[in-house]
């Protein structure tokens, strides 16, 4: 990486002034295979969610009389807007699967396992906070899927108590829920993210991927890479953008039930239709409990990738469940669930 | 060289900052007791720091539709007071009462929110029917009237528009799989 004269190894003035010889510090290449480049990728398509969200809030009016409105204004006549609004639809979709395969790979990898187990923990905060931006994104559209989103975030709020009270009518008189769901989607959620991120990326920079190091690279191999297939990534949901632009729905009508959520939440509407309106909080409550649990839950000495005993088995049958649950939600009938 | 980067930095910085047309004369005030409004019914609005005897038009202006209301001529000290009637026709939605002068430019905004005539708010000052439930809760209607499917809206774009967009992914097409090419043959380096 850097240039040798007299004995002596030179570094380019460009990459001295960035601090970029920084990045020349040892990995194991397996890094560069594409299974461990999943959590980068996330990371990218997190930041193409960032950058068109802030252009989207430029235009975005949180205020239930002009939400729709200003949603079409966005769609018909913001500068790109269309295009950036699909962006960011997409990345949010292809946000949740690199981190669904970025979970799986580390679980089976067994990576979770002492000293990572806070690294885990992170990365299973972080996909639960773009679940929790998925579906307050989709409240934002103030169509009728996104009205009746609102009405499960209320519904849920009223269920649970003090601990969903923010969620109520009832939490204050002066903001209609619609800007405080603006405002967690906008502010409060992604900054919790940033810092679940960050301290995700110092674990693993101290204490290193957990693969094997017998043969090393450097991270700025990595990150070369890593920044050509987001680059790659990129133009990839630009295309779907531009061929698949996103849709809105008419505005809603109050005390009625006539859509379905969008496809990764899918699985939560199936359990609802068998467990009623229940179902939206016992499900990801099943599901990140046990993965927040599995560092506690996985004792065997055996250290193998692919050898977890029981926790591999309950594992793949909630997987399995989950899978269920999405095709029961995708194929079918529309159900209410609120009792509108 | 030094007065050309002086002379190029400055450039830079007054397009940005250039009043945007309609903006430029936007330093009267418009208020109003009220900051919702039924459509049908009456808006009390008062005008100051208006050019004396200035004419101007009112119009109500959302982000899809525009309005157009009554005309006011603004006294010797620059300023009015009258009634505006919002028609029943308008669609209810978040939109700006504009003063616009004779020449085109926006003399004042006011924010004002058009509510359907049956959720007219009972008090005076309005804001109950802004935040309060029906509002937050989306209209009234039956159950034909909630529809699962798309808006059909028009998407044309101009063709500057296409050509930055084409322009953004094919270069980040070619740059990735530049990089990706670059990383690979980087990936013999050992550390």
């Amino acid at each position: 990486m850097s240039e040798s004269s007299g004995g002596k190894t030179r570094i380019p003035a460009s990459q001295s002034r960035l601090g970029l010889e920084g990045l020349d510090y040892p990995i194991p290449r397996a890094a560069n295979r594409w299974t461990y480049m999943l959590g980068g990728l996330t990371a990218v398509f997190v930041t193409l969610l960032f950058l068109t969200g802030l252009y989207l809030g430029q235009f975005y009016n949180p205020n239930p009389a002009g939400a729709h409105d200003s949603v079409l204004y966005i769609i018909a006549r913001a500068p790109a807007g269309d295009w950036i609004r699909s962006l960011h639809y997409w990345s949010a979709g292809a946000a949740t699967l690199t981190v669904t395969a970025h979970l799986v790979y580390v679980f089976w990898r067994r990576s979770y396992r002492k000293p990572r187990e806070v690294t885990w923990w992170a990365g299973v905060g972080m996909a639960g906070l773009l679940f929790l931006l998925l579906v307050t994104g989709t409240a934002l559209r103030y169509d009728q899927e996104g009205f009746e989103a609102l009405a499960h975030f209320v519904s849920g709020g009223e269920m649970t108590g003090a601990l969903g009270a923010f969620f109520t009518e009832g939490f204050t008189r002066s903001a209609p829920l619609l800007s405080r769901v603006f405002s967690l989607h906008t502010s409060l959620l992604p900054l919790a993210l940033v810092a679940l991120m960050a301290l995700h990326f110092w674990l693993i920079r101290r204490l290193g991927i957990h693969a094997d190091a017998s043969e090393t690279t450097v991270f700025r191999v990595h990150a070369v890479r890593l920044l050509g297939a987001g680059l790659l990534a990129f133009a990839l949901v630009g295309l779907l953008a531009v061929a698949v632009p996103e849709g809105l729905g008419y505005p809603p009508v109050a005390g009625f039930e006539a859509t379905k959520p969008l496809w990764p939440v899918l699985w939560v509407y199936g359990l609802e239709n068998l467990l009623g309106v229940w179902g939206m909080i016992l499900g990801p409550a099943v599901l990140f409990g046990f993965l927040a649990l599995v560092p506690f839950l996985d004792r065997k000495i055996d250290d193998r990738p692919g050898h977890h005993g029981w926790l591999g088995v309950l594992a793949l049958a909630l997987g399995l469940v989950i899978l269920g649950l999405w095709l029961y939600g995708v194929l079918g009938p529309e159900q209410r669930h609120l009792g509108m | 060289m030094r007065s050309l980067v002086v002379l190029l930095t400055a450039l830079a910085l007054a397009i940005p900052s250039r009043p945007a047309a309609g903006l430029a004369h936007e330093e009267a005030v418009l208020r109003s007791s009220r900051s919702s409004v039924a459509a049908g019914d009456v808006v009390p609005l008062q005008g100051a720091e208006f050019e004396p005897g200035g004419r101007y038009t009112l119009r109500l202006v959302g982000p899809l539709r525009e309005y157009a209301l009554e005309a006011v001529e603004a006294d010797s000290v620059g300023e009015f007071s009258m009634d505006v009637t919002i028609a029943a026709a308008v669609v209810p939605g978040a939109y700006k009462i504009e003063a616009v002068a004779l020449d085109g430019d926006v003399a004042a905004r006011l924010d004002i929110t058009v509510l359907p005539a049956a959720q007219a708010p009972s008090g005076e000052d309005g804001h109950a029917g802004v935040m309060g439930e029906d509002m937050q809760l989306g209209k009234r209607g039956t159950a034909a009237m909630a529809r699962s499917d798309d808006i059909q809206i028009d998407r044309d774009r101009s063709a500057i528009e296409w050509g930055l967009i084409g322009l953004l992914i094919g270069a980040a097409a070619g740059l990735g799989s530049g990089l990706l090419i670059a990383g690979r043959a980087g990936s013999d380096l050992d550390a």
